[in-house]
């Protein structure tokens, strides 16, 4: 056997070896939970709104949304944890002066990290979410859909 | 015509016994940064060109899948594996020629251990704002007491080198058979397999080593 035909071969195996089809992730992603404003009046109809902030416990700013019209929050609750209190604060100009009105949401979940395949490995996804809110500008918060395993779902209505 | 026949009987009249190591698993932990692998094999011609072929080895492989530099996951399969088949030479060799290729299969069966390592997110948005996948996990779980087994071709080349010295290698398709799958986790490397590609059951690998052999001739 000449050296030449083993050199051929192992690199005929290296070339297969490295153009497999399974490079790829296409079908899955991670799972933001999504936070939809509707109106209080009427709880199907949406309702942006503006001049707000999320805020946490420690009164440190998420994010914020002064300059921005809002219709729904995709939001990541910690995988490290079971429990999240986000709070959303609004800004209404009374006379003159800017109010600040918080609403503290708190919510219960089980997080998972689900294995998908090797090309996507984990992907987040949270089970059995619950919510309990304070009730100052926000009158009700509903949770739709409480197994977060699709971007596409509306899973928690906020009426304001 | 009777002169040829005689020859022929005679040239199949060998016994034999083989040991080797295989060289390429060496080198590829000296060269390949987590990798470490080992593994023996040898044979016995027991019957015109057929042998009965093993290999036994141990592998170990520390890697990770990455995106882009962003890292996804981190994983380290460590175990053992015990090949045990048939060779048959294909190649009719000229007299006194101790060069030779052989076809084989194997049945294969492997066990090993899978610890995790880092777990990310696989998480688009994040990772275009971030430049990162979200982590999850520092150090995921520990699978114990896994196992697979399966069916391989082997197409064998041996090159006499001195007096009994013979240096050789052998390209393989496995094939799975069964396995045992970690919870939440693909067995994505299995010792003496190599890689599993999803959705396949088909792997590659070979050796390449040195191996001593040992003619027990018998004449009628």
């Amino acid at each position: 056997m000449k050296l030449p035909t083993y050199i051929l071969a192992l690199a005929t195996l290296l070339i297969c070896s490295s153009c497999e089809k399974d490079d790829v992730c296409v079908e899955n992603d991670s799972v933001y939970v999504n936070l939809v404003f509707y109106s209080a009046e009427d709880g199907s109809t949406a309702k942006s709104v503006s001049g707000f902030s999320l805020l946490d416990l420690n009164g440190d700013i998420v994010q914020n949304y002064d300059n921005t019209t809002v219709t729904a929050i995709a939001l990541v609750l910690p995988t490290n944890q079971s429990s999240y209190d986000l709070i959303l604060q609004k800004r209404t100009e009374v006379d003159g002066l800017i109010v600040n009105t918080n609403d503290t949401l708190n919510f219960s979940y089980t997080p998972k990290a689900t294995y998908v395949s090797r090309a996507c490995g984990y992907i987040r996804t949270y089970t059995d979410l619950s919510n309990h809110s304070t009730s100052n500008w926000i009158s009700e918060v509903i949770v739709n859909i409480p197994e977060i395993n699709s971007n596409n779902d509306e899973h928690v209505a906020i009426l304001h | 015509m009777m002169i040829s026949a005689s020859v022929s009987i005679y040239a199949q009249k060998e016994y034999g016994i083989r040991a080797g190591i295989d060289l390429s698993k060496l080198v590829r932990s000296e060269l390949q940064e987590g990798y470490t692998g080992f593994e023996i094999f040898g044979d016995l011609t027991f019957r015109n060109k057929t042998k009965i072929a093993v290999e036994i080895g141990s592998e170990s492989f520390d890697t990770k899948e990455s995106i882009d530099q962003s890292l996804l996951y981190s994983y380290k399969v460590s175990g053992e594996f015990l090949k045990l088949g048939l060779d048959w030479e294909i190649y009719q060799r000229k007299p006194g020629e101790k060069n030779q290729i052989t076809a084989g299969a194997r049945y294969v069966v492997s066990s090993f251990d899978t610890s995790q390592g880092i777990i990310n997110f696989y998480d688009t948005a994040w990772v275009e704002r971030y430049g990162e996948f979200p982590n999850y996990s520092v150090e995921g779980p520990t699978h114990n007491g896994l196992s697979a087994s399966y069916l391989e071709g082997v197409l064998g080349f041996k090159t006499h080198l001195t007096k009994q010295l013979y240096l050789g290698g052998s390209f393989r398709m496995g094939f799975l058979v069964s396995q045992k799958e970690p919870e939440n986790f693909d067995n994505l490397w299995i010792p003496g397999f190599n890689r599993v590609t999803d959705g396949a059951r088909f792997g590659f690998s070979y050796n390449y080593g040195l191996s001593y052999y040992l003619p027990v001739k018998k004449t009628r």
